[in-house]
């Protein structure tokens, strides 16, 4: 089937627990989306791991570990990735495992990166070339 | 998902060079938030006042910030006594460029040239 142009098709939508464990499980899932639309499956990897790290390490500071949605989509030639958090929001701490590099390299593997976070939790959602569709 | 994340394995040999001991830990595996102390671990268990310490990754498919962490921390501790061994075209390398930190590691593309980097900062020392 074609799709029609600008129409969003969602890839994947897996919601994970907040422990370090997931931040591998994570990864696998959104490599394989990657490979799957043809975006560069390194920087996804990346992109991904520092966002879920993130939410393990410090979203869940002041509360018990929830719950990470990461989710893709893919609209015409743009993978766009999310990773969701129902924690605290982002705060800085000078204690973190990647000595801040985390949001340092999504800026630099990403296309675009927005970040809004609030005392719900936060949400970062990334975007990356994806090749063309197949029949387009 | 039909793939199980890798654990790491970490291999620890002792090897006389040029009549000085030098130990080499061989890594393999991903490298995240959840390995990188296994990792942090064994460096920190081999960091001995004298030690000249090879640190092969040629088998480390994936690193991210947490193991770039443990890599700036024992390059602090043990300057040009810890030599890594990083390939040229593989992940660990996109990072430590992507970070801009490779100037801050004794990075060496094969074992035999951390060996020698290693051997010629001994010398420097002496």
């Amino acid at each position: 089937m074609v799709e029609a142009p600008g129409r969003t098709k969602t890839l994947l939508d897996l919601r994970l627990p907040a422990e370090r464990d997931s931040v591998a499980n994570a990864r696998l899932a959104a490599a394989e989306i990657a490979r799957e639309v043809g975006a560069e499956e390194m920087d996804v990897k990346i992109a991904v791991t520092e966002a879920v790290a993130n939410a393990v390490v410090h979203a869940f500071r002041r509360r018990a570990p929830g719950t990470i949605r990461l989710r893709a989509d893919r609209t015409d030639e743009t993978l766009a990735i999310s990773v969701a958090d129902d924690g605290d929001g982002m705060m800085p701490y000078l204690d973190s495992p990647g000595l801040g590099f985390g949001i340092s390299l999504i800026t630099k593997v990403a296309k675009d990166v927005t970040f809004d976070s609030s005392d719900r939790g936060t949400t970062v959602l990334m975007s990356f070339e994806a090749g063309a569709e197949a029949g387009t | 998902m039909s793939e199980t994340p890798a654990r790491l394995e970490l291999r620890t040999e002792s090897r006389a060079d040029a009549g000085a001991e030098v130990t080499i830990v061989h890594v393999a595996g991903e490298v995240d938030l959840a390995s990188a102390p296994e990792l942090a671990a064994t460096l920190k268990a081999e960091a001995t006042p004298h030690v000249r310490l090879v640190l092969d990754l040629t088998g480390v498919p994936f690193m991210d910030s947490s193991g770039l962490r443990e890599l700036l921390v024992f390059s602090r501790e043990l300057g040009d006594r810890l030599a890594v061994v990083v390939e040229p075209d593989s992940a660990v390398r996109h990072l430590l460029d992507i970070a801009e930190v490779a100037e801050r590691i004794n990075v060496q593309p094969s074992e035999a040239e951390a060996l020698a980097a290693i051997e010629k900062g001994a010398r420097g020392r002496g």
